[in-house]
């Protein structure tokens, strides 16, 4: 009886502290496993948008591309009134025609002041004559890259895509009126997509350059896969935002618990899924799988 | 398994449905056992409970992070 | 040497482990429940802060709700918080949605919303209370503050709801894991004591004869705690070692000793009527009727109980309720005339007997059960505990939670100030929380003061103690540690819970508790005051919506008792003992927490209750033995009887009456008249007729005190 009895106490001790051990044992691995992975939830598809802006102002004649259009570079985009310009150009070629025929008119005189008689022209009058050849030429020359110019003009006033890539966000219509320099169009270059993942501090030690990452696209089964390129060298210091005088403005308390900080990781896409059309700004999750060669010859040291 | 899952266009970590459905399981294995008259059998009832919990929850948890 | 100076004589004469014991059983409990409290608390804090959420108060804030010593209550009160929340984070999601550019709707959506949780809140008992609470007030919180912005209604719901998951984890566990105390115990020894006092009381035949006392405990002890140890048997549910079976038992023990208190009552009842009117001779062949129990009791332990001395006084019941059949024939035939009285009460006796015998065979098997696992016998289906709500409290609640809405919010858009959506929230609070007590203007007090000390305890603690002191989670905690464990040590005083619910709610909310410290005087001024005005909004609606008196629940239980007679008398023959029971118990408590009784009319309320359950229950078996009676011994003098009754329960007046007794006088007359069936059966059941008619004419005639106003004890 007694027996029993202690054999049936040790039995109580021994299925609580085994569930006990072996619930300890799952949770310090689950735990271990969750911090020491590099992932994040938190990861942005961008890509370079290049900010298209007319070199010279005025009426928009035509637009010549829909909204998301793919375009190759050297396409149209959209015309400025050329009209103003066309005149512009003519009026520069008459001046260079004007200043060509004076040129002419002053070669012609020195020429003839060259080949007369000192008696009869005087060396004075003679190097008058040759000088002012020279300033015609050059007002001639003037004019002809006044007419270059007016050709540029001309030219830019058609805007062209400088890249291939997706025109994004058309709002420009027929009729705005632009400013030279004024941007009015994105485009976002073809090819140039990647992933910014932003990971806790402690989890950069986990990360190196030229790790395999693969990102999950929310809500899709997609998976992209990409190598860290490079980390982020730099985030503002948000206990510190300096002050209109330069100087330190510092917190007066910290927060009670500390947080991680999350730094952003630059990733390459290497391999994009057929049928996903990645847009900048899309969500994803990051995961990186560290290198097996590193690991191990970390384990070594 | 994935790291994150989404539903209703919400994405949430893996681990939340988990939680979930190891606490309905835990619901279930608690009437079943306090009927079989499993908890006579340990020391501390309450211990164990957790325990059982923690081992169903960790468990599909540990397939997500290997 | 030492240990012959006086002092070390003193020492060792002192009785220290009796000391020790003591400290053990009384004071030891509640420093373990302060420390569990505080450590539930700081991990709640700890975790959320962890998590970066925008709120670790509410985490703390609902670790200080659930937490009750006994984890069953965690449990219980956790799961209705969980429910609570998610319908209030779900309905507030739908509100902004649908409503939040359109001013009036989203008034009438949120009055319609909380005025039905107040209602449920009124209609269910214990925690399920509870959940009704959190369901509307977690609205105000979700929806009020995102008004401005609707699309952070999301961000908040979330955030909101893992908060209050974070703080019942971490209560939940503590409470479970670190030196639980289990409901279940309690339920053990409670059930213990009401059964002990059953088998003392009815030990003693002075208990039965004399007269009602008040100043004997027993008896009065007898009739309460029905509804009270059905909670527990609720709540103990949800805690580890409970099984079905257990549970089972603990329901046929409160349904049986239901049953008991009700014959034990009927049957004192009725032996005040035979002493009033002086009939010696019948009292004293009841008493030697009744001897054979009390002598079969007497033998028992006074303290523990082994299931050996319960089985052999189950077999000696069953003895006496063989001879008790016998003797009360022989008596009737000795006594002079044919009383009824005595036909009824012997009748009753006979009913305690086997009632009382059954609720030890019962017990006995809850025991075998408790002890090696198995039972002595199946029960046959679990019993439902029914309960019954007055439709009238009901919508007055809700009117008056609807209505602290609508002038808050009225109070809102006139003054145009931010912070009176905290007004809001805080009326509609009082509304829900306190409209169950028994008196809840007092609540109303008890919780300003709370709010009002809480307020100046965070006041230093904002503006001194944690800008001076703290620089990390280890400070803070450090600093918090006194006043948790202070708030702690409140909530195991059963006097003041609603101060400490003020304190609670004023302190959480105003105490900075975010993931970053700010100082904001003006904030914390606007907010405090903004909450001061919500309590008395919640106070002044508690005083203007307040038109129940005595008197007035006098009535309203009267007219529902009559209600249930009459229903008895017509209704679908399958309703249940139990059900009229627990039904009209329930009722009755409710009303005696709600309706304002003094001791007499309260007195008299209970009376009423038991004398419609008696009266009910021979109703019921006067129907189903008419159901199973052949047709030739029908008589149409029943039909007529249970007519007349339906008729005077739901008209009633004096002259009533004494028509409804003379014609049960008639009725019973004819049947005695009656040739009885050779047949066994259907004499018996004939007899059985006779029995229960006669029984409810004693107790119409006997007992002044039938549901139905014919005095007014309020005054």
């Amino acid at each position: 009886m007694n027996k029993n009895n202690k054999l049936s106490k040790f039995l109580r001790f021994a299925i609580t502290f085994s569930v006990l051990s072996l619930a300890v044992f799952l949770g310090l691995m689950l735990w271990d496993n969750y911090m020491n992975s590099a992932w994040t939830r938190d990861g942005r598809v961008r890509a370079d948008v290049v900010m298209i802006a007319p070199d010279v102002g005025g009426l928009v004649s035509r637009v010549a591309v829909v909204d998301n259009q793919f375009v190759k570079k050297g396409e149209l985009l959209y015309q400025i009134d050329e009209e103003r310009f066309l005149h512009a150009l003519h009026e520069a070629k008459a001046i260079a025609q004007t200043r060509k025929a004076e040129y002419e008119m002053k070669k012609h005189q020195s020429a003839r002041r060259n080949g007369a008689d000192n008696e009869v022209v005087s060396a004075e009058s003679r190097d008058n004559a040759h000088f002012d050849t020279q300033m015609a030429h050059a007002r001639y020359e003037e004019a002809l890259t006044q007419v270059e110019t007016a050709k540029l003009d001309l030219e830019r006033s058609s805007v062209r895509a400088p890249t291939d890539g997706w025109v994004s966000n058309l709002l420009l219509r027929r009729g705005d009126y632009l400013d030279a320099g004024e941007k009015h169009m994105a485009l976002i270059t073809g090819g140039s997509f990647w992933v910014y993942g932003y990971f806790e501090e402690h989890k950069l030690s986990l990360i190196h350059i030229g790790d395999k990452a693969e990102m999950k696209m929310l809500g899709t089964k997609y998976i992209l896969k990409g190598h860290v390129e490079s980390i982020a060298r730099g985030i503002s210091d948000r206990d510190n935002v300096t002050d209109g005088r330069l100087l330190a403005n510092v917190n007066p308390i910290f927060t009670w618990v500390r947080l991680a900080q999350r730094i952003p990781v630059r990733i390459r896409i290497d391999e994009v899924p057929q049928g996903l059309t990645l847009s900048a700004g899309m969500t994803c999750s990051v995961t990186i799988i560290p290198n097996k060669s590193d690991q191990r010859s970390a384990h070594k040291q | 398994m994935p790291l994150d899952i989404t539903l209703f266009g919400i994405q949430m970590p893996t681990l939340l449905p988990i939680f979930v459905v190891s606490a309905v399981v835990q619901i279930l294995l608690d009437r079943v056992m306090s009927d079989g008259g499993i908890y006579n059998h340990v020391w501390h009832p309450g211990l164990f409970r957790t325990a059982v919990f923690v081992c169903l929850f960790t468990a599909p948890c540990l397939l997500i992070y290997r | 040497m030492g240990a012959y100076s006086p002092f070390f004589v003193s020492l060792k004469s002192f009785p220290w482990q009796r000391t020790l014991q003591e400290w053990l059983t009384i004071d030891a409990p509640v420093l373990i429940y302060m420390a569990k409290t505080l450590i539930a608390a700081l991990l709640a804090l700890w975790i959320a802060m962890k998590l970066n959420m925008p709120d670790p108060r509410t985490a703390i804030f609902t670790v200080f709700i659930v937490m009750q010593p006994q984890s069953g209550l965690v449990f219980a009160k956790s799961y209705y918080r969980v429910l609570g929340t998610i319908a209030g984070v779900g309905i507030s999601l739908v509100i902004i949605g649908m409503f939040s550019q359109d001013p009036l709707w989203f008034i009438a959506f949120f009055a319609l919303w909380i005025g039905l949780t107040t209602a449920a809140g009124f209609k269910y008992r214990n925690f399920q209370f509870y959940g009704f609470v959190l369901a509307g007030y977690t609205l105000c919180i979700v929806a009020l503050p995102v008004i401005e912005t609707p699309l952070d209604v999301f961000d908040i719901a979330v955030s909101r709801f893992s908060e209050v998951i974070i703080g019942i984890m971490c209560a939940t566990v503590v409470s479970d894991i670190i030196f639980p105390r289990r409901l279940l115990d309690s339920l053990i020894t409670s059930e213990q004591e009401r059964f002990y006092n059953i088998l003392s009381t009815l030990s003693d035949p002075q208990s039965v004869f004399a007269a009602f006392d008040d100043a004997n405990p027993a008896v009065s002890r007898f009739s309460n705690g029905v509804v009270g140890l059905n909670a527990v048997r609720i709540n103990s549910s949800f805690e580890s070692g409970s099984d079905r079976k257990g549970r089972q038992h603990y329901q046929h023990l409160n349904h049986e000793y239901m049953n008991l208190s009700t014959t034990f009552h009927s049957l004192k009842s009725i032996i005040a009527a035979i002493k009033n009117h002086e009939k010696t001779e019948v009292l004293s062949a009841l008493e030697r009727l009744y001897d054979p129990i009390a002598s079969a009791l007497k033998t028992l332990p006074e303290t523990l109980l082994n299931p050996e001395d319960l089985e052999s006084v189950i077999r000696k019941l069953l003895e006496v309720k063989n001879t008790i059949q016998e003797r009360s024939e022989s008596e009737h035939k000795s006594l002079k005339e044919g009383d009824d009285d005595f036909i009824s009460a012997a009748y009753l006796i006979g009913r305690l007997v086997s009632e009382l015998h059954h609720h030890c065979a019962t017990y006995l098997s809850l025991l075998k059960h408790r002890l090696s696992g198995n039972t002595s016998f199946e029960l046959s289906r679990s019993i439902r505990f029914s309960t019954h709500t007055d439709n009238v409290l009901v919508a007055l609640a809700a009117l008056r939670g609807s209505g602290v809405l609508l002038l808050t919010m009225l109070f809102w858009i006139w003054t145009a100030w931010p912070y009176a959506t905290l007004s809001i929230t805080m009326a509609v609070v009082i509304g829900l929380l306190l409209g169950t007590l028994p008196s809840p203007l007092d609540g109303v007090k008890d919780f300003f003061k709370g709010a009002l000390i809480a307020l100046i305890l965070a006041a230093v603690y904002d503006f001194y103690l944690i800008p001076a002191y703290t620089s990390d989670f280890l400070t803070l905690a450090l600093l918090l540690a006194p006043t948790l464990a202070f708030i702690g040590w409140m909530t195991t005083k059963p006097k003041l819970p609603v101060f400490t619910f003020g304190f609670v709610f004023m302190f959480m909310s105003q105490c900075a508790l975010d993931p970053y410290y700010k100082i904001e005087p003006t904030k914390f001024m606007e907010s405090s005051l903004a909450a001061l005005i919500g309590i008395l909004f919640g106070g002044l609606a508690y005083l203007l919506v307040n038109f129940w008196s005595c008197s007035l629940t006098q009535y309203r239980v009267a007219k529902v008792l009559r209600r249930q007679i009459v229903e008895v008398c017509v209704g679908p023959l399958n309703i249940e003992r139990s059900a009229l029971e627990s039904t009209g118990r329930d009722l009755v408590q409710q009303f005696s927490t709600q309706g304002r009784l003094n001791m007499r009319s309260s007195r008299l309320v209970y009376e009423w209750l038991l004398s419609t359950l008696e009266i009910g229950r021979a109703i019921l078996a006067i129907r189903r033995s008419l159901q199973r009676l052949y047709r030739q011994y029908h008589h149409s003098s029943i039909d007529t009887a249970l007519e007349s009754i339906k008729e005077y329960f739901e008209s009633p007046s004096p002259l009533g009456r004494n028509e409804l007794l003379s014609i049960l006088e008639k009725s019973l007359q004819e049947l005695h008249s009656f040739q009885l069936p050779s047949q066994k059966g259907q004499r018996k059941r004939i007899q059985r007729l006779i029995v229960e008619l006669g029984l409810i004419r004693t107790v119409l005639l006997n007992s002044a005190t039938f549901p139905v106003v014919t005095e007014d004890s309020c005054h």
